[in-house]
């Protein structure tokens, strides 16, 4: 099962860094080296709000397949667009570099609004 | 055809209540928000219904100095409650019926009842006034029955 192609209703993105090591020495000068040519840690946080309990459980679902936060996994066209919704920017812009890939940072954190309504929030994190 | 008060009825726990001056019937759909993003116009889905009302009922007696219960009386005792030691007994759920009653029409009497909890009381004693209790109630749950 693919991720859940559904607008969220609130979107923050983190675009991460790039693995940058920094030293000072004691005269206040700084160092820094670049170890890599990828951002990494990069952070989606999506929630959805007052949704059906049915589609609550995709995500569940979907953290499953995944084997909860340990494999990764990429988004489908369909998914990208619902994800994405109302970013009027360049997709790429919110996407992690090639060959980094999301994983679940943490569970869905599940809340039941009303009887078959529920609210889903969701944290992402992309890695090499 | 019209109505007026003078079709209108209210029953307490199945009696006909006497000396009511008016009632009235609220009911309020809170609404959940669907809107996501990319949306240009907000969206929702039905939440919580919420029904609530009020009535105003004369407080009298049969006769002079007989006393007694009356409509206002048996209603505002169910959330007027003298306590002991500080302690005093819950307040008690109620059955309302409010009606419309046309009589002679093929339809029957039109009414919404359902069980309610009175959720204030006031009453205020006055020269140049007839005493009665102004009553508002919240309805514990759905209306049982709905004919309107």
């Amino acid at each position: 099962m693919p991720y859940p192609s559904i607008p969220p209703t609130a979107r923050s993105y983190d675009p991460g860094n790039y693995p940058v090591r920094t030293y000072r020495s004691q005269n206040g000068a700084e160092v820094r080296m670049l170890y890599g040519n990828k951002r990494f840690d990069v952070k989606l946080k999506l929630s959805y709000t007052n949704i059906s309990d049915v589609l609550a459980e995709e995500f569940l679902l979907h953290f499953d397949e995944t084997i909860g936060t340990f494999s990764t996994f990429t988004f489908s066209p369909e998914a990208r667009v619902a994800l994405f919704a109302g970013w009027q920017g360049t997709q790429g812009a919110l996407s992690p570099p090639s060959g980094v890939n999301w994983r679940y940072e943490r569970a869905p954190e599940l809340a039941s609004v009303r009887p078959g309504i529920s609210a889903i929030a969701v944290s992402l994190v992309g890695v090499i | 055809m019209f109505y007026s008060g003078t079709q209108g009825k209210m029953f307490i726990d199945g009696v006909k209540a006497a000396k009511v001056r008016s009632w009235s019937v609220s009911s309020s759909l809170g609404l959940l928000d669907t809107t996501t993003l990319g949306d240009t116009d907000a969206t929702v889905t039905p939440g919580i219904r919420t029904n609530t009302g009020s009535c105003s009922l004369f407080y009298y007696a049969q006769s002079d100095g007989s006393g007694g219960a009356n409509s206002a009386s048996v209603l505002i005792d169910k959330l007027l409650k003298a306590g002991t030691e500080g302690v005093a007994a819950e307040a008690q759920e109620v059955v309302l019926k409010l009606e419309i009653d046309d009589t002679g029409v093929v339809t029957g009497p039109r009414y919404i009842q359902g069980p309610v909890y009175l959720t204030s009381v006031a009453m205020s004693c006055a020269v140049g006034e007839v005493f009665a209790a102004e009553v508002a109630f919240q309805v514990n749950g759905a209306f049982t029955e709905v004919v309107m």
